[in-house]
């Protein structure tokens, strides 16, 4: 299993990766949510963020935002960097230049949404390795990002606990859900309303399932000592944002895209076998 | 040496002087901001979201929009992303603009940050991290358009309510009140 080809890892990961994104980046172009179509947003939030002070400074939305042709060519080339990535994922300039236009669009959608929104902070930074031209060099890095998201959810475990505390308040999991969903139970009474009602008069449930959720995110830093139990790590982020999504409308599915740095030897061996067009083409 | 093997960084070292250089700095930075400064001042590093209790609320508030008529509503809950343009931004300018709530962010700059750092204004002299009333003189007209572009409808009416509901023990949500706060156009 050890001499699988590097090569053909970084080819199987890297189309699972980019094509995970691409589908991301689809469905939030539908939603209207990416630079062609925000219509030049008046309202910002920088903040005490000195990297959108940096975006702001360096005159980026002038060039993408307020310039509705350089708005719609970011977002064609957002989406041609993404493909040719598909297309050639051992070709580090397509990931390299993927990579700074997802920036720049980080940037601009967390600027104007006037809030400064986690979830795409995984997508920018797993293609990072993906920078690398020696495969040898990549597998180190995609390593590392193993390490990183492991390190993600614990960091998020130690806030909730050790720093916030609100691992220890037993409302904290009915509060954020009657905080999120109330616009949605009162425009919407439909079935799914019915379920969060009687989720919020049993608050138990839900306060347990918060406790549960964050001792989930805790467990991750067994990735630190061992590989063996990957497939449950796999899992995890799973779980997290399918529940959280569900029970309080958090939605940050698009960090599910981490869980494909837990893929063993054998798990990509076993893609590899059974989906080989993924590996298909000669880059 | 066997065991040391087994260790990433030191791999790192072995593989490329230059990356473990890099993912070092990133470590340590990433530590730094979690642990000792707590306070984001650049992307990618803190993972404080839902970290502070959230209070228990006796009523909640939330602004309603009525175009042309028509109540502007998101049935899936899986439109988050584009659905915040609409909601973040008005409640951003309602707060603004309405409610002349305090902005920590104007405030700090003007009164804190800029005196410290007289070199910085100098420099960028139109530099503003906040929204002041330029910004928001624009903001009717582009929300027009964001919900021409959403409902393929010419706007000709849009209105602002703050609604107040409570929940009853059931789960149930019952109104309180809806008052018509702003009109933008």
């Amino acid at each position: 299993m050890n001499n699988f080809p590097l090569e053909l890892k970084r080819k199987l990961i890297g189309r699972l990766v980019f094509g995970y994104m691409l589908l991301f980046l689809c469905f939030r172009f539908i939603l209207n949510a990416t630079t062609s179509r925000l219509l030049g947003p008046p309202l910002k939030a920088l903040n005490f963020d000195f990297t959108y002070w940096a975006f702001e400074l360096l005159d980026m939305p002038g060039l993408f935002i307020y310039n509705q042709t350089g708005a719609i060519l970011l977002d064609v080339l957002l989406f041609l960097f993404c493909i040719l990535c598909i297309l050639y994922p051992l070709r580090n300039i397509f990931a390299v230049l993927f990579g700074s236009l997802f920036l720049l669009y980080f940037l601009t959608y967390n600027t104007y949404i006037v809030h400064h929104t986690h979830q795409l902070t995984v997508f920018l930074l797993v293609s990072v390795p993906f920078f690398c031209r020696k495969h040898k060099r990549w597998n180190m890095l995609w390593e590392g990002m193993r390490y990183y998201i492991c390190y993600l959810y614990v960091m998020s475990f130690v806030w909730k606990v050790f720093i916030g505390n609100s691992f220890f308040f037993w409302e904290q999991g009915v509060s954020s859900v009657k905080l999120n969903l109330i616009e949605y139970m009162y425009h919407f009474p439909s079935t799914t309303t019915t379920i969060y009602s009687y989720l919020i008069s049993h608050p138990y449930l839900l306060n347990s399932g918060h406790i549960m959720i964050v001792l989930l995110e805790g467990i991750m830093v067994i990735g630190f000592f061992t590989r063996k139990y990957d497939r449950l790590l796999m899992i995890i982020p799973i779980i997290i944002h399918v529940v959280t999504y569900f029970a309080s409308d958090v939605f940050f599915i698009e960090m599910i895209v981490g869980v494909f740095t837990f893929l063993s030897l054998k798990d990509i061996a076993a893609i590899y076998k059974n989906l080989s067009f993924l590996t298909a083409g000669k880059t | 040496m066997k065991e040391k093997e087994t260790i990433y960084l030191f791999r790192l070292w072995k593989e490329s002087r230059f990356l473990f250089v890099l993912v070092s700095i990133f470590i340590a930075i990433n530590l730094c901001f979690n642990l000792i400064i707590k306070s984001e001042i650049t992307p990618f590093f803190q993972w404080s979201l839902y970290a502070t209790p959230i209070a228990k609320q006796s009523h909640y508030t939330f602004l309603e929009v009525k175009y042309n008529n028509k109540l502007l509503t998101f049935p899936h809950t899986w439109q988050e992303p584009g659905k915040l343009l609409f909601v973040n931004t008005l409640n951003a300018f309602i707060s603004l603009k309405v409610d002349k709530s305090y902005d920590y962010v104007q405030h700090h700059y003007e009164s804190n940050w800029l005196p410290a750092h007289p070199l910085f204004k100098k420099t960028f002299p139109n530099f503003k991290p906040y929204n002041d009333a330029a910004e928001l003189a624009k903001f009717p007209i582009w929300y027009k358009l964001r919900l021409e572009q959403l409902t393929g409808e010419s706007i000709y009416s849009i209105n602002v309510f703050k609604t107040t509901v409570i929940f009853l023990p059931s789960g149930k949500i019952k109104k309180q009140s809806s008052t018509l706060i702003y009109s933008l156009l």
